[in-house]
């Protein structure tokens, strides 16, 4: 598995702080859709038919328990208690909330997870 | 018949336009039978870009006494995700929903009112 280390952290703690003023700066209007909507799918959030889906990155397919556990933790607090597994050994959760996505960014890297990159831009 | 839709900012869910507000069932929604008062709607919508998302206008077709869209995107917008029947709004059953899915209309068009903008 890979194993982050202190830079990795760092790149992921700033990386979400700015992804939580970008989503507040969205929320309150400063940035239009047009503006957001790259800043957000750098951060794998789309904007599908029925709802927001976030796609997290599972790195070589693999998992350790405390990721999976915090992962069913995320389905149950920010979701509807269950997460897609995709054929690109992603994990999908389909509907969040737009104001949470960064608490749940948060709870990503804290058992080294994240979702960079995740989506076409 | 048309209607005004978007995705909601803070959820994406999909909603429908009535009398100012956004309520998420189609059958909720407020009905336009003519042309200036929907693109009033519209406007009015557009200039509320912290509540929803793209707002735009679908046609709409009756489905055994319910207005259901034409096209197929659109109904799957207004019942749920297509994957499983108890995701999504589909869920609770009862007439509406079952028009949605019983409606006929074009497969092919998106059934969304000036889908090309032309500058």
């Amino acid at each position: 598995m890979y194993r982050y280390d202190a830079v990795d952290r760092a790149v992921l703690a700033d990386r979400t702080a700015e992804f939580r003023d970008q989503v507040q700066r969205r929320l309150s209007g400063e940035l239009t859709e047009d503006q957001f909507k790259p800043l957000r799918l750098m951060n794998g959030l789309y904007l599908q038919l029925h709802a927001y889906m976030l796609r997290v990155a599972v790195p070589y397919g693999s998992l350790n328990p405390v990721q999976m556990r915090a992962l069913a933790d995320i389905a149950r607090r920010f979701d509807r208690g269950y997460g897609h597994f995709t054929t690109r050994t992603n994990i999908q959760f389909n509907w969040v909330k737009l104001a949470d996505s960064p608490d749940i960014l948060d709870a990503l890297v804290a058992v080294d997870l994240h979702e960079i990159g995740r989506a076409h831009v | 018949m048309k209607a005004l839709t978007a995705n909601r900012l803070s959820d994406g869910e999909v909603v429908f336009w009535r009398s100012g507000a956004w309520v998420e069932r189609l059958s909720d929604a407020q009905i336009f039978a003519e042309d200036d008062p929907a693109a009033e709607a519209e406007s009015a919508a557009r200039s509320q870009p912290t509540i929803v998302i793209d707002p735009y206008l679908i046609d709409l077709i009756d489905s055994g006494g319910f207005w259901a869209p034409v096209s197929y995107r659109e109904r799957i917008r207004a019942l749920g995700p297509t994957n499983h029947e108890s995701h999504g709004k589909q869920a609770e059953g009862g007439g509406a929903v079952e028009a949605l899915r019983q409606a006929h209309g074009a497969a092919r068009s998106s059934g969304r009112v000036n889908l090309i903008r032309r500058k």
